[in-house]
């Protein structure tokens, strides 16, 4: 009888652990049921509070969101706020994990890749109540903020904004014989600088290419489209066809063919070094704001800024991108606080000052005025100011898989550049990929 | 414990309670054997139900749904195993990963048994030899040695230099997908330590008298190794083949370094694992990375079916000779 009574113990054993387990698969698979409690319409500046935040980065952007927050938490001694950063990868497998569980931190960086997710799905506050109120908008640019949207309301405030730019290597190009562009530039002229740069560079050590192998710019694209009189996504949907990407992507094989870029072996060997940075390459098209990023490459060079290649005047499909936007956790016990502490990253002068341009041009003018601006902020300012008389184009609306549709881009474009698919066979694929992600 | 306190009593009530407490102690003893041992399987088995069963048993039900992390999961049926069979770049990482096994795994063996070999020969300074050459398996599974792996092959990096002097055009591996591969099993290769020590221990227990034996019969060193050697050595070979192919199945950390976290260049690397976490970390599609993950579970279940079976056929166990 005792050996009975041990079956049955290890039976209801055997129960609570199989209960447990179901219950604690269930709570995994159905975590997100629970809504979240009401918020309160403005923060209580005498209690006790602890905020959670969040960001991707490296060192140096910890530490200036740690000045920040000491500075915050000077002026609100009842707010306490604890941090954590990690690089954009491990960042975002954290985030999705926590947003499964939702145990999201109160207030974190967000990105246009991933915010119709989760503001999609009601893993984030919408904003709309807080701007205007909590949060002052009065400085910031209003496409800026309605590039935070998802289904007409607002998920992400963005602290900063960018625009891209060619970056030119003017004493390179000198030094090779190739004349310097000025103004406007066509897609034809660009090609033929790029390719008279390697024609060139060829004899230099190491040898100097023209460009990167600029098909494979997910965002160079998009202006493209632009300039096309296409959009990226239209009512939810893809806004062009598959011969028009194909079109994109046959440049990268005149480009290879002309040898006016550099080959894709050389390129893949490139990380942690900027090709421009280190000076192997003359030309480029990036984030204006990566200007610093490049000028302290290994070759410190002299860049300057000036608009992509467009055909026609008035045609440019340039649009204002997004930076880093902050959202608030739908699962945060205290959103009206957060808000106040968004207001204080994206608007106040003293974080402008320490933060300078490294997170981009503020989107806010009040941070703006804090910014001391050097030399190179002085040139980023300058070109954002020219080419904000040229945006014509819109930034693509956040929609679901829109971080899997930059990624697929990249990697299919790199089947194009080492002559493994032909555009046509590429932009079938990435259409296929798009169909799924699109659903 | 009321149900054995109560029945026993009322039936015998007649007998004499010596004979009655003494297996009760027993029992008591035994029971009291049995929760130790439960006690000190607690910690194990908590974290297999939690950390292994549990997800793996979520992990099925989510093969059959559509998940994203973000909302409950949606049951589909079948259909993400059917779209597996349309994914070009699915078919794409079970040839990779295919190549890594039937190529990589075999050569890893070869290269540790050879080691072994030759470190059976060596009398003098055998263990510092034994140490130096399993040191690099010790250290080789972390990021770090991928990140070396990748300096040695890049541009202008060591094995670039070695190439040029030796008449290869130059260029370093890294970038060429043609040359991802066998930069990948090299350093699998180089990794061959865990399996060295194994083949070794092995070769020990090799009696001396059947090498006498077989030298007084005149049979040359090569007849030795095949005819005596290999036999003896089969189910060691065995282990470490079976071993060390499961392991391949599922390479992740050196793809994933090298390739700078893409599976590049132009999907050379993109293992199945690799392709699996893409999926599911990056596009969010918990439930079909799910069904990836129980597919790879069957085909190295099936793999491991194979070779038990075949191993009647080739694997030899010294003392069989009876039956």
């Amino acid at each position: 009888m005792t050996s009975r009574a041990f079956k049955n113990r290890t039976h209801r054993g055997a129960m609570i652990a199989a209960s447990i387990l179901a219950a604690g698969s269930l709570a995994i698979l159905t975590g997100c049921a629970r809504g979240s409690a009401e918020p309160a319409a403005t923060a209580d500046p005498d209690e006790e509070v602890t905020l959670n935040f969040a960001w991707w980065g490296d060192a140096s952007r910890a530490e200036r969101y740690e000045a920040a927050i000491d500075l915050y938490e000077e002026k609100n001694p009842n707010v306490t706020i604890q941090t954590s950063f990690a690089g954009f990868g491990d960042y975002w497998t954290a985030r999705n994990t926590e947003a499964a569980s939702r145990t999201l931190p109160d207030v974190f960086q967000m990105d246009l890749a991933y915010l119709a997710e989760y503001g999609g799905f009601q893993h984030v506050l919408a904003l709309d109540d807080y701007l205007g109120e909590a949060i002052s908008t009065d400085g910031i640019e209003e496409s800026l903020v309605q590039s935070g949207a998802v289904d007409g309301k607002i998920y992400g405030l963005a602290s900063s904004s960018s625009t891209l730019a060619n970056f030119y290597n003017e004493p390179l190009l000198s030094q090779l014989g190739v004349d310097v562009p000025e103004g406007q530039i066509t897609w034809d002229e660009y090609d033929r600088l790029l390719a008279d740069v390697t024609a060139a560079g060829a004899a230099s050590s190491p040898v100097v290419y023209g460009s990167l192998d600029y098909s494979q710019y997910f965002w160079l694209f998009q202006i493209w489209l632009g300039q096309q009189g296409l959009s990226f996504i239209e009512d939810g949907e893809l806004g062009f066809d598959e011969a028009d990407l194909a079109k994109w992507w046959s440049k990268s094989n005149e480009l290879q063919a002309a040898g006016s870029v550099m080959p894709p072996e050389r390129q893949a060997q490139l990380e942690g070094v900027d090709a421009l940075g280190a000076a192997e390459i003359a030309a480029d098209t990036s984030w204006a704001n990566f200007l610093a990023r490049f000028s302290e490459g290994p070759a410190a060079p002299e860049l300057t800024l000036a608009m992509p290649p467009y055909d026609e005047a008035g045609n440019t499909g340039m649009f204002l991108k997004p930076g880093l936007m902050l959202s608030i956790a739908a699962n945060s016990e205290h959103p009206a606080h957060a808000a106040d502490f968004i207001d204080f990253l994206v608007n106040a002068p003293e974080v402008g000052a320490i933060f300078g341009m490294s997170r981009g041009v503020p989107a806010s003018s009040t941070a703006a005025d804090g910014i001391e601006a050097n030399e190179l902020d002085e040139k980023i300012l300058a070109f954002q100011d020219e080419a904000a008389q040229h945006l014509d184009g819109t930034a693509p609306p956040a929609v679901r898989g829109f971080g899997t549709l930059e990624q697929t881009f990249v990697a299919i474009s790199q089947d194009v550049a080492y002559g493994a698919s032909s555009p046509e066979e590429a932009a079938a694929r990435w259409f296929a990929e798009a169909e799924v992600v699109l659903g | 414990m009321t149900a054995d306190t109560l029945t026993p009593p009322v039936t015998t009530p007649a007998e004499p309670p010596i004979p009655q407490a003494a297996p009760a102690r027993r029992n008591r003893r035994k029971w009291e054997d049995i929760r130790a041992g439960y006690v000190f399987l607690a910690p194990w088995l908590v974290g297999f139900l939690l950390l292994t069963a549990g997800p793996m048993v979520a992990s099925l039900y989510l093969a059959f749904t559509d998940y994203n992390l973000f909302t409950a999961p949606e049951w589909v049926g079948f259909d993400n195993f059917i779209r597996l069979w349309n994914d070009p770049d699915y078919l794409k990482a079970w040839q990779v990963t295919g190549v890594y096994v039937l190529v990589g795994t075999p050569l890893k063996l070869a290269s540790a048994l050879g080691v072994a070999l030759i470190l059976n020969a060596i009398f003098r300074g055998s263990g510092f030899y034994r140490s130096a050459f399993y040191l690099p398996s010790l250290v080789g599974a972390s990021v770090s040695i991928a990140v070396v792996w990748k300096a040695m092959f890049i541009d202008h990096g060591p094995v670039d230099s070695v190439q040029q002097i030796l008449g290869f055009p130059a260029g370093g591996w890294v970038g060429d997908p043609e040359k991802t591969m066998p930069m990948l099993i090299l350093l699998a290769m180089w990794q061959f330590g865990g399996p060295m020590v194994i083949f070794l221990a092995g070769l020990k227990q090799v009696p001396q008298e059947l090498y006498e034996a077989a030298s007084v019969d005149g049979a040359g060193p090569i007849r030795k190794f095949g005819a005596i050697t290999i036999p003896m050595l089969s189910p060691v070979i065995f282990f470490n083949l079976l071993l060390e192919t499961i392991n391949a199945f599922q390479v992740f950390a050196s793809a994933y370094i090298i390739s700078g976290g893409t599976g590049g260049p132009a999907r050379s690397t993109l293992f199945y694992t690799l392709y699996l976490y893409f999926r599911g970390f990056r596009d969010f599609q918990m439930g079909y990375a799910s069904a990836m993950a129980w597919v790879l579970v069957l085909v190295i279940a099936v793999v491991t079916v194979i070779f038990f079976r075949s191993s009647k056929l080739w694997v030899h166990y010294a003392g069989d000779e009876g039956r």
